[in-house]
């Protein structure tokens, strides 16, 4: 079933939506139902220890994807099953169009880094990637799209990492969450192209976006996820639609709230990436 | 540092490095030997030595911001009393020492306060410590006497009550002396 859906979502062209990941301290403008605000990305873990009336509310009132932080895919051996049990409830009580997570190990059998970290780009990898992907889209009976996250190291494997993400999305059956801001932040540090780079990922891949400004401190940028999106991100945005139909785009902040206003005009300069380029 | 007979992927020794900043300094002194110490795979050994200590610090810190972050939503008094120092007194407690993740952050919070403690005793908020210790444990109900609560005004005397559901939900109040 998933797999049917996957490829309808791969297909399907329909009018991109534009959209917050729901955060506690952004609730009270959620509900005043902000102009802009076309759907919604909800954290998983956000929702685990309780929150399933607001979440079954969310769902009443918006298209909502489902974002996870911790199922640790690239982890080798078995995923967690509770965890993963939890993350399927919510994805349920959401009914998510989708669910997500990142292309990254968060643990070890030694111990929790509690952030995301890189995983070697092997083919050894992007195999064990795509079946934990494939094993949380059958648990959810939904499609599976895999985020790009930043990262500090430069790891050495088999395979590029563009390579690297098609191959998982091949293996998995899965699609991308491109994050935007990660793939400037990573171009900046490595010294790379990033319009190089999106032109070699597979047409029709990439399902949704993640945008959130930058900051930038001793020559070296990072992902604080608390500034707003600067022209350049907007830029490289409208290059990735030109690129695949991505049918969303989700505002990640998730510090420095800039209040109602702030968030609003955040919102409106997503909105720009729907004129014509 | 870790020591056994079995060969460690790729994935786990990245962990170890990035979790103890000791380890770092065996890597950046001599790569080859903690491969050795650790019993690295061979296939994942080109990868291993290839790191760049810099790189490596970085994405270290980065980590440690995180809990940094984690940690201030926790104990936001002691935080500000600690100011500018928060951060590399936090990097200095943290780079050696990684609390069993209990998901919230509290182990993390409250090994930090014990660090405070020691170094820094002022600037340690007794109401959070008192807080945090009651979320850490069992029990459904604690009270704590406390010579300098944070008020609107200024520090004053108080009783901190805190109480938990069997749900799991917990409340907190503050009856103000005078």
């Amino acid at each position: 079933m998933w797999r049917r859906r996957m490829r309808r979502l791969r297909r399907r062209v329909i009018p991109m939506m534009t959209g917050v990941g729901y955060r506690r301290e952004l609730g009270s403008w959620i509900a005043s139902r902000p102009a802009g605000v076309e759907c919604m990305e909800i954290t998983a873990e956000h929702f685990f220890a309780d929150g399933e009336p607001l979440l079954a509310e969310l769902a009443r009132d918006y298209p909502l994807f489902v974002h996870g932080l911790g199922l640790s895919l690239g982890t080798p051996g078995p995923l967690d099953a509770a965890r993963l049990e939890k993350f399927a409830r919510v994805a349920e009580i959401a009914q998510a169009r989708w669910v997500s997570e990142h292309i990254a190990f968060t643990r070890t059998p030694e111990g929790d880094l509690g952030h995301l970290n890189p995983v070697r780009p092997t083919r050894d990898r992007a195999a064990l990637i795509a079946a934990h992907a494939r094993e949380v889209a059958v648990r959810c009976g939904r499609p599976v799209i895999l985020e790009n996250i930043t990262s500090h190291l430069q790891l050495r494997g088999d395979l590029g990492e563009t390579d690297f993400l098609n191959t998982i999305c091949d293996l998995g059956d899965c699609g991308l969450l491109l994050d935007v801001t990660n793939l400037y932040i990573n171009s900046r540090n490595h010294g790379y192209d990033p319009s190089a780079w999106l032109g070699r990922i597979e047409r029709g891949r990439i399902v949704q976006l993640h945008i959130v400004g930058y900051t930038c401190n001793g020559g070296r940028w990072f992902d604080g996820h608390g500034e707003p999106v600067q022209p350049e991100l907007l830029d490289l945005a409208r290059e990735v639609l030109a690129h695949s139909p991505v049918q969303a785009v989700i505002l990640e902040r998730d510090d420095n709230f800039p209040g109602d206003a702030g968030m609003e005009s955040e919102l409106r300069k997503l909105a720009t990436l729907r004129a014509p380029c | 540092m870790l020591n056994t007979t079995a060969t460690v992927d790729f994935t786990t020794v990245l962990a170890r490095l990035l979790r103890d900043g000791a380890a770092r300094d065996a890597y950046r002194a001599n790569a080859t030997a903690l491969a050795e110490v650790w019993r690295v795979r061979e296939d994942d050994l080109d990868a291993f030595l290839a790191f760049d200590p810099g790189e490596l610090e970085t994405q270290a810190a980065v980590l440690l911001r995180k809990r940094l972050d984690q940690v201030a939503r926790l104990i936001p008094r002691t935080l500000a009393a600690l100011d500018e120092g928060a951060w590399p007194v936090f990097r200095d407690y943290a780079r050696a020492h990684w609390p069993d993740d209990d998901g919230a952050g509290y182990a993390d919070a409250c090994d930090f306060c014990m660090a405070i403690r020691q170094g820094r005793p002022a600037a340690l908020c007794m109401a959070e410590w008192n807080r945090l210790r009651f979320l850490r444990g069992p029990r459904l109900a604690a009270i704590h006497l406390t010579a300098a609560l944070p008020s609107p005004s200024r520090p004053r005397r108080a009783l901190q009550l805190l109480f938990r559901r069997r749900n799991g939900a917990w409340r907190e109040f503050l009856v103000y002396a005078g």
